[in-house]
């Protein structure tokens, strides 16, 4: 991992389990999820708007916070490398638009190492991100379109940004934040130190490097916007319900399906990682300390409070979740709801005890899409819901894990 | 409506009621009732195969794209609980040597076929109906 100096304000705050710049909620996550969620909404584009619903809550969260940074030009591109997000230079652009330009692209190259050449453009969020720079920077509305994109076969990525462009919802910023209950008894009945573990995430360089990538545990890293997926999720099933009821099923179907990727990948890849290696795997005497070993990373990531209520070996886990940002974002935006909301957090917990449990983890498999496809088509696959959920006025979000 | 809509609506009426009872049951008699039931699983999990089959012909026929990808997200489901379900059954002899850990599978494997039933009568057979229907 090559970092580079980190100069953003990024605060944590760990009594809500988050990490916090300029009024917006930030959390990792990796390059399988970002594509992975953004081809779900894109195989929908005969349906649903695709493009608004990716690009337009980038415009929003993103203007958020610069309004509240005050940021100038050079402070928006160094927010853009330094999130993840790659190498943006603004310079082309002035009050009547312009050119923005990427040099590099985490989710051009995410989605050529992952699908392979695309037949259209693929950086969405940086169009947003570039959109919402312009808005800030001018003080005017702009829409962005991207023109040009490495995932397409182009040079260089390029986004047009030309005046006008519509009227903006406000992001939920931090959302409505949790009162954290006392933890489980059985989230501390294991020999992990999880306050350490956190205190070492928190160290660790996870900023953008030179070309604005983070490449740590194999996979390339994000410090994204929560509400951006909070956004992009909810609003797809939302325009996906209006389309059906057969249509919104297969969209949440979908984003629990995100949830298990981005489990198996970024779990997988942290569990197999030097970090792992050297800090945490030493201290877990069992297979079981593996599930809390991970537990303490994920609440280094700003997904909110996570603990394990019990784990029951090689059979059934239950995993509460005090302020998911999840859970945040939906009832700041949308209020109350019938049914659970956490989608990314339901195939987490079930991503989390197929790998320990199916996937054998500990040996170091290679993560491919293949071992993927074996791990959950198999005997013994864990299956994961979500039982509470904030969203439907619970205190906190309750998942279950359990072995079919 | 098609036959293998019919069958497959047939399926899920019939084992209702049998997963409910088979929800009660311990010991050996959870054993021999799941024997009992697995001709009927196994064949209820054909038919959503043979189901989908058809909707991806039908999606094929009308070159309807945007169907076969909502199907596939279905499908996809199908493919993973198809899976688990049948390796269940495969493992039945071991498991049955655990009745703690019979009973909770067994629990597990209930709750995943009714959220499958439910799925298919609310999502799956409407997509069929209404791309056979349309052919």
């Amino acid at each position: 991992m090559k970092g580079i100096s980190v100069a953003l304000p990024i605060k944590l705050d760990m009594s809500h389990g988050l990490a916090e710049l300029g009024g917006e909620p930030h959390v990792f996550h990796c390059h399988h999820y970002n594509c992975f969620l953004q081809k779900v909404v894109e195989d929908q584009s005969n349906i649903v708007d695709s493009r608004a619903l990716l690009t337009r809550p980038a415009v929003e969260v993103v203007m958020s916070e610069l309004q509240r940074l005050g940021s100038d030009r050079a402070g928006v591109e160094e927010i853009f490398r330094t999130l993840g997000f790659g190498k943006l230079d603004l310079s082309g652009i002035t009050a009547k638009g312009g050119t923005a330009r990427l040099s590099s692209s985490h989710y051009a190259m995410g989605w050529l190492s992952k699908f392979g050449k695309s037949t259209s453009t693929v950086c969405h969020f940086a169009a947003g991100f570039a959109e919402a720079a312009a808005r800030h920077l001018f003080r005017t509305p702009f829409a962005a379109t991207e023109t040009k994109c490495t995932a397409r076969g182009d040079a260089h990525c390029e986004i047009s940004i030309v005046p006008g462009g519509v009227e903006l919802g406000a992001s939920p910023g931090m959302g409505a934040l949790a009162t954290f209950g006392p933890r489980p008894a059985f989230a501390t009945q294991t020999s992990i130190d999880e306050g350490a573990i956190i205190q070492a995430c928190a160290g660790l360089p996870l900023s953008g490097d030179a070309e604005g990538l983070v490449h740590a545990f194999g996979v390339s890293l994000t410090r994204h916007y929560a509400n951006y997926y909070n956004l992009l999720s909810f609003r797809f099933v939302r325009a996906m319900e209006k389309v059906g009821e057969v249509e919104a099923m297969a969209a949440q179907m979908q984003l629990v399906e995100a949830g298990r990727v981005c489990a198996f990948n970024t779990f997988g890849g942290i569990m197999e990682s030097a970090e792992w290696e050297g800090l945490i795997k030493p201290q877990c005497k069992t297979r079981e300390d593996w599930a809390f070993g991970m537990v303490a990373v994920v609440n280094a990531l700003g997904w909110g409070r996570w603990s394990i209520a019990e784990l029951k070996p090689g059979s059934r886990l239950e995993l509460v979740v005090d302020g998911s940002y999840e859970s945040n974002g939906y009832v700041s935006a949308f209020g109350h709801s019938k049914h659970p909301r956490c989608y990314l957090a339901t195939g987490g917990a079930a991503g989390l005890m197929n790998l320990i449990y199916n996937a054998d983890i500990t040996q170091r498999p290679d993560l491919t899409p293949e071992f993927y496809e074996k791990t959950f088509q198999s005997a013994g696959v864990f299956v994961s819901r979500e039982v509470e959920c904030r969203a439907q006025g619970a205190s906190a979000c309750r998942f279950v894990a359990e072995r079919l | 409506m098609s036959e293998i809509a019919d069958t497959l609506k047939q399926h899920h009426a019939a084992l209702r009621g049998a997963l409910e009872t088979l929800k009660s049951k311990k010991g050996d008699e959870l054993v021999s009732e799941l024997k009992r039931l697995q001709p009927a699983i196994s064949a209820l999990l054909v038919s959503e195969e043979v189901l989908f089959a058809e909707i991806l012909r039908a999606c094929a026929e009308r070159n309807d794209q945007g169907s076969a990808n909502i199907a596939r997200i279905f499908e996809g489901n199908l493919k993973v609980m198809a899976a688990g379900i049948r390796g269940f059954f495969d493992q039945l002899a071991v498991l049955a040597k655990d009745p703690r850990q019979l009973e909770q599978r067994a629990r597990t494997m209930i709750d995943v076929l009714n959220s499958q039933m439910e799925t298919e009568g609310r999502a799956v057979i409407p997509l069929h109906t209404k791309l056979t229907k349309a052919a």
